[in-house]
């Protein structure tokens, strides 16, 4: 776990390094030499800041060093903090992350359990049709589509983030988080329906029918645990595509995320904020899938004697 | 047959609507279970045995045509009242299942799985399942019950797993127990044990046991009366000792010589019964066993055999134009 997320850092650093020469990145035209004696000063005082002397290694050491404390350097640009700037945009994205991803369990389990137990017949074609369909439209199309409906033709959410309060932060974070969850509805429930009905099949779903219980119980009770391995593992990989989502929908919502905050930096190079935002995502990602390998544990006990 | 059985099936038939066709898995099937009452029934693989069971269970799927009747104290089973249906299966008539490796699910604790039966139908709670479980466990003699409650199935034998199906059908009292073929699957020293747990539990409960089967070996000492299925049709039903003292069907008789016993002799051949079984799907035209049999004529594969009493006995039936024993002398004398 801790080797990827240093893969991943190494990665992000050498890339932001050695794509362009950070210096021009910090001071913009006057980085050349051939600008002129009178900035000479400024660049020994840039190059002095930011460490830029030093071999790449080191630089990187130094980097990760700052990491491990919590320090994520200075913005190129404004010399804000970046851990302030991150702080003060993570919130959001991680909440409208979360948002997302409950709306779309909330959803995929009872259908996928309701189609599951009709399947092959008409509705539940029906319902194929329906989810295929969703993870059809891309999301900036989606986007722009639940814009126009909801916010602008029937107005029933805002049509800007509103920050005055929980409730408020939430309703206006519904339907970016219905947009972001569209797909990832349609991929656990398509899922999650194949897994489960393979699970109707087995021979412990004849028992509990011949012990007389009901459906709902048995869909609930019997099948539903052990038929969701795959939707599970995607989840833990979807996390990330849902990192990639946010960015486009922050930016069409006007939601001052961190998806937001990249992408501007990303345009003006501002490569402390990028390097920070590329950190802490893969953190959250090994993070969340690790949480996904323990709860295999929860969903199947045979797992953990495995070890 | 008689009309004071706890279970009656009358001219039962199943048919599948596959993609291929119709498949006739079951047609004139007819049996009956009084109270307490042990019936075996025995065939091979795919002599409708088990479609019969399953469909009395309700467990056979949507493309399952099912024709005939099956009355169960006085209830059509196949047209259940609505509010008897919710405490139907599971309460007066339970199965056990051939394989008890798959028969428990693999996530939830023996405990839950063996409760929740009592709960739902009985309204039982939360202790007081929890103690009728322990006795269960007890009922069907698995030591240590209190630690195997808290246990998952993959921790658990075969043949603990077994006993713990049985202790789960047995949850409800049921006055009908359906075992299908519930010693397949276990080694041959705890098959033994099972059957005979199964015999004892029939007399200790009073109830009545249907056990399916392909072994004549093993309903012989644990049945009242045999039913003997092939291709989907009933080939012969009888009292246990009638059928193995005074047999009347050739397929009856070629079973019982395909299977040794202890008195057969070391290195001695056994006779297999030649050819494989009836393809289901034609529509049943004649005797589906007529093409293995050695005693066949033109007339059984151009006609169904009737299903008939023997001279001897109202309660030992068969189906066969050509039949041995008792019931082939008075044949002889026409």
């Amino acid at each position: 776990m801790l080797l990827v997320v240093l893969a991943v850092t190494f990665l992000a650093f050498a890339s932001m390094n050695f794509l362009g020469d950070p210096l021009v990145n910090i001071l913009g035209p006057i980085a050349d030499e051939s600008s002129g004696p009178e900035f000479a000063e400024i660049r020994a005082e840039a190059r002095a800041e930011y460490h830029l002397d030093d071999p790449f290694p080191v630089r990187y050491a130094r980097w990760v060093g700052d990491l491990t404390q919590g320090d994520f350097g200075r913005s190129f640009k404004n010399q804000q903090n970046v851990r302030t700037v991150i702080a003060d945009k993570l919130p959001v994205t991680i909440l409208l992350m979360a948002y997302a991803q409950l709306l779309a369990i909330a959803v995929s389990i009872p259908w996928a359990l309701w189609a599951a137990s009709r399947a092959y017949r008409f509705v539940d074609k029906a319902s194929t049709v329906v989810s295929f369909g969703m993870l059809g439209i891309p999301v900036f199309a989606l986007v722009v589509l639940l814009f126009w409906l909801f916010a602008l033709y029937w107005q029933i959410f805002p049509t800007r983030f509103d920050d005055s309060g929980l409730g408020p932060r939430l309703w206006s974070l519904t339907l970016p988080a219905i947009s972001l969850a569209i797909p990832l509805i349609a991929t656990y429930q398509r899922l999650l329906r194949t897994d489960l009905i393979s699970t109707l099949q087995e021979d412990f779903i004849a028992v509990a029918r011949a012990k007389g219980m009901s459906t709902r119980h048995i869909l609930f009770r019997h099948a539903l645990r052990p038929s969701m391995f795959s939707m599970l593992t995607v989840f833990g990989i979807q996390t990330g595509a849902l990192i990639g989502g946010s960015l486009v929908v922050e930016q069409y919502f006007g939601i001052p995320g961190i998806g937001r905050a990249v992408i501007e930096a990303i345009i003006r190079d501002d490569f402390p904020i990028v390097l920070a935002v590329v950190v802490i995502m893969s953190v959250l990602f090994v993070l969340i899938n690790f949480l996904v390998d323990i709860a295999y544990t929860w969903l199947d006990p045979r797992v953990a004697l495995n070890d | 047959m008689m009309s004071d059985n706890l279970l009656e099936v009358d001219n039962l038939g199943v048919t599948f609507n596959t993609p291929e066709g119709k498949v006739y898995a079951v047609s004139g099937v007819s049996l009956g279970v009084s109270k307490g009452e042990a019936l075996g029934i025995v065939g091979e693989s795919g002599s409708g045995k088990s479609v019969t069971m399953k469909s009395i269970m309700g467990l056979l799927p949507r493309t399952a045509e099912i024709t005939g009747s099956a009355v169960f104290d006085g209830l059509d089973v196949f047209d259940l009242p609505k509010g008897r249906r919710k405490h139907f299966y599971g309460v007066d008539i339970a199965m056990v299942f051939q394989n008890p490796m798959t028969s428990l699910n693999p996530v939830k604790r023996i405990d839950a799985q063996l409760t929740e039966g009592m709960r739902y139908h009985d309204g039982l709670s939360h202790s007081a399942a929890k103690e009728h479980a322990l006795e269960l466990l007890d009922l069907v003699r698995i030591p240590d019950p209190v630690k195997r409650l808290r246990q998952y199935p993959h921790e658990l034998s075969g043949g603990m797993r077994q006993r713990v199906v049985i202790a789960m059908a047995l949850a409800n009292e049921p006055a009908l127990l359906i075992a299908d073929e519930p010693t397949t699957a276990l080694d041959v020293t705890v098959q033994r044990d099972i059957l005979d747990l199964l015999d004892d539990l029939r007399r200790e409960l009073d109830m009545a046991l249907i056990l399916i089967t392909h072994d004549l070996g093993v309903v012989r000492d644990r049945t009242d009366t045999i039913a003997v299925m092939y291709g989907g049709r009933l080939m012969e039903t009888a009292p246990t000792a009638a059928v193995f003292a005074d047999t009347a069907h050739p397929y009856t008789q070629a079973l019982q010589r395909s299977i040794p016993d202890m008195s057969t002799p070391r290195g001695t051949q056994l006779d297999p019964i030649p050819g494989s079984p009836p393809d289901l799907a034609f529509a049943p035209t004649a005797c589906p066993f007529a093409p293995r049999c050695t005693y066949a004529t033109d007339e059984c594969a151009s006609a169904i055999p009737p299903f008939k009493s023997t001279p001897s006995s109202a309660d030992h039936s068969y189906a066969c134009f050509h039949p041995c024993g008792s019931a082939a002398e008075p044949a002889a004398s026409v």
